[in-house]
């Protein structure tokens, strides 16, 4: 029974009449015409399609799920990547060709910003998920978190560092 | 009630969260300086073919790919319910078996090499 | 005192003549120091006596004051009318039936939280003239945080997985089954997991993080489910793959 919120107050005058002091339950009026009575408790449904519009944290979080479309995106480029260095020089010559076309480019800056913001969102949730105990006290989560970026950052340069770049 | 089997999912997406965040930025940065035209030597023919003809790069590229497959997988099932599709247990067939899929397809480029 | 005229949206709803419920609009003053509490009670004192809501401590301790400010699920004696400018929006706790006005129907919390079994197991009977269980300071700190809990269901109000999959055990109720199980006392944690590591447990969660950030209590509930999570994946590599189910 998904109802739509009226923002007037049509009843307001006749219940408060009615009610007095209003905490305990009073005997069951007796219906008044035009109206339907003894409702029982309200659920107010949640719109399953859009809720997430209800809160900016909500929108925050759909946004690290749906780094999850370009994040697999971008794995069957790789794969596809994988069949053209199968294949042979002149198809993965030819593969990294494709790259370059507009739509790869822009896909490229989605899949990066993607990319990162997951990486951010999941260095971020290691302080919750895995909490550390030395002794009585807990290590700051933020340490936690830290050491986890610090070893993101060092291995993303090694492997830059490898792939040639520098 | 019973205890569920939905580790046997859980897991591999938590440890291919991991792996997309700790891999998948740089790797994107690497095929973007490709897209635009600078191709790093690291990604050129030979030494492509040299790393994935290696067993650790095999695997390397075999983890890497898998995991985080089925980790994007995963959330973007989880994601479908979200947005309110309801038929989650074919969301989820979909998803999983075409993650399975590329993961198959992945081993046998590899074995090729 | 500095006083201020404070406009409040309140949702009203009477099961015995609505079929819907509606927003009634009032005005009051109030001194700058207030509480949204404060500016009901003084609405229900001096302007509407039939406006219906659930408090008790005043004091963030109770839990019984949650309601949707600004669509944030809040303890209204917790929240202060000057971080407020304009109409200030108060609707029921979203995702637990409206009782009448601003007061839900808690049940199903209820429920839920007997159910994952919220008190000490001990491992094996000990009678009081063994004496007391004793336990060092980091093996409480190990729970203590969890322990926090004050039941207003702040967190269920802001769990879209819950709102989505009403059957979810939801945050509240398995941090306090987590705060058992890291307790060096208790010994019923495999009784709790039945409940908890279940298809209606733990595995609903998608780690939003909401009830983290509406918790008053700061007791972190998305943190004790992803520990949840981890340990109850790693039971389950060790009840299959583990000759003898790892015990």
């Amino acid at each position: 029974m998904s109802k739509p919120l009226v923002s007037a107050g049509p009843s307001q005058g006749g219940d408060s009449h009615k009610l007095g002091a209003g905490v305990a339950r009073e005997p069951q009026p007796p219906p008044r015409e035009g109206r339907m009575g003894g409702a029982g408790p309200l659920i107010r449904e949640v719109p399953p399609t859009s809720w997430y519009f209800r809160h900016p944290r909500y929108l925050r979080y759909m946004a690290r799920e749906i780094t999850s479309l370009f994040v697999g995106a971008y794995c069957v480029l790789l794969v596809i990547a994988l069949q053209s260095l199968a294949a042979g020089q002149a198809s993965y010559e030819a593969f990294l060709l494709t790259l370059r076309s507009p739509t790869s480019i822009a896909f490229h800056v989605l899949a990066l910003v993607a990319a990162l913001y997951h990486a951010a969102t999941w260095f971020n949730a290691t302080q919750k998920a895995m909490p550390i105990q030395l002794g009585e006290e807990f290590v700051p989560g933020n340490l936690i978190s830290g050491a986890h970026y610090v070893a993101w950052a060092a291995l993303s340069i090694v492997i830059l560092f490898l792939a040639g770049v520098f | 009630m019973a205890k569920s089997n939905k580790p046997i999912i859980w897991f591999p997406f938590a440890a291919g969260g991991t792996v997309i965040a700790f891999f998948i930025p740089v790797i994107v940065l690497l095929t973007f300086l490709a897209a635009l035209g600078y191709v790093p030597t690291g990604l050129s023919y030979d030494s492509m073919r040299a790393f994935a003809g290696s067993g650790l790069g095999k695997l390397l590229i075999f983890g890497v790919i898998a995991l985080s497959l089925w980790s994007s997988a995963h959330r973007l099932r989880c994601t479908c319910y979200d947005f309110g599709l309801r038929a989650d247990k074919l969301v989820a067939n979909v998803l999983y078996l075409a993650a399975g899929a590329g993961s198959i397809a992945t081993a046998v480029f590899l074995l090729r090499i | 005192m500095k006083e201020r005229l404070v406009q409040l949206e309140v949702l009203r709803y009477n099961p015995d003549t609505d079929t819907d419920a509606y927003f009634q609009h009032y005005e009051v003053v109030c001194q700058e120091e207030w509480v949204v509490l404060d500016a009901l009670n003084k609405i229900k004192e001096t302007i509407d006596p039939t406006l219906n809501y659930r408090w008790s401590c005043h004091m963030a301790v109770c839990g019984s004051c949650g309601m949707m400010i600004n669509g944030d699920p809040k303890l209204s004696c917790h929240t202060f009318l000057r971080d407020y400018e304009g109409v200030i929006r108060v609707e029921p706790l979203t995702h637990f039936p409206v009782e009448r006005d601003l007061v839900t129907a808690p049940d199903d919390f209820i429920e839920k939280l007997t159910r994952v079994k919220p008190y000490l197991i001990p491992k094996k009977p000990k009678p009081i003239s063994e004496g007391e269980y004793r336990q060092t300071p980091a093996q409480l700190k190990r729970y203590h945080q969890f322990t926090l809990c004050i039941n207003c269901m702040l967190c269920y109000a802001a769990c879209p997985e819950y709102g989505l999959t009403p059957k979810f055990i939801g945050p509240a109720a398995i941090s306090l089954a987590h705060r058992y199980n890291q307790d060096s006392r208790d010994g019923g944690r495999d009784e709790r997991q039945e409940i908890i590591a279940s298809k209606e447990g733990v595995w609903e969660c998608t780690f939003v993080g909401a009830c983290s950030e509406v918790c008053p209590a700061h007791v972190d509930p998305a943190s004790a489910l992803q520990q949840v999570k981890i340990a109850s994946s790693i039971d389950w590599f060790k009840e299959h793959l583990l000759p003898g189910g790892g015990k």
